[in-house]
């Protein structure tokens, strides 16, 4: 018991939980404008997937990163506007539209990346963004891992 | 959906998202009437 405990209270696991939860975080973010501007958007899931599979699809096939990062914010801005489309000027039901545009935009992110990339023994990957040097979590370092130095999901790497 | 279809899973799925998205919109449809 006290071990789960301390746990909680090591640095390492408040990097990972902040290394992990910042995708969470942006995509709430986004439900949350939605919500402000009175759509319920469950396509949100759908919209993320689609972002990440067309930037990283792009970078896969020689763009540089920072353009696969504008075209993965395009491809998300073009997933949210069909919603849009569909929840505001045709005034369909949000939650159907919603769950549409994510079983939607997630098989087809699926697919293209089954169409695209040759699949075999080991996963394809990019040369991913450095690790950010932030001086004040080099504090972080004396304890074992640091919030900046840490390795990249496997997809990635 | 993937045997009815005979296609891979990955594509049976983007067709159940497109005949769900377009019977949304068929549902719009029906609120209208047509006029002679």
């Amino acid at each position: 018991m006290t071990e789960a405990l301390d746990l909680l209270f090591t640095a390492s696991l408040w990097a990972a939980v902040l290394r992990i939860a910042t995708p969470l975080i942006f995509g709430v973010l986004g439900a949350l404008l939605c919500e402000r501007a009175g759509v319920l958007n469950l396509g949100i899931e759908g919209i993320m997937t689609m972002g990440a599979m067309v930037g990283w699809l792009s970078v896969f096939l020689g763009a540089d990163l920072w353009t696969g990062l504008l075209i993965a914010a395009a491809a998300g801005a073009l997933m949210g506007l069909l919603h849009a489309m569909l929840t505001v000027p045709l005034g369909l039901s949000q939650h159907v539209s919603g769950l549409g545009i994510t079983l939607f935009a997630s098989a087809l992110a699926y697919y293209l990346y089954r169409l695209i990339v040759e699949v075999g023994e080991s996963p394809p990957t990019i040369e991913p963004f450095r690790p950010l040097d932030i001086p004040s979590c080099r504090t972080f370092r004396s304890s074992g891992r640091s919030c900046s130095d840490r390795r990249h999901p496997p997809i990635s790497r | 959906m993937s045997r009815a279809t005979g296609v891979p899973s990955f594509i049976a799925d983007v067709i159940v998202a497109l005949a769900l998205l377009t019977m949304l919109v068929a549902l719009l449809f029906t609120s209208y009437r047509v006029r002679r």
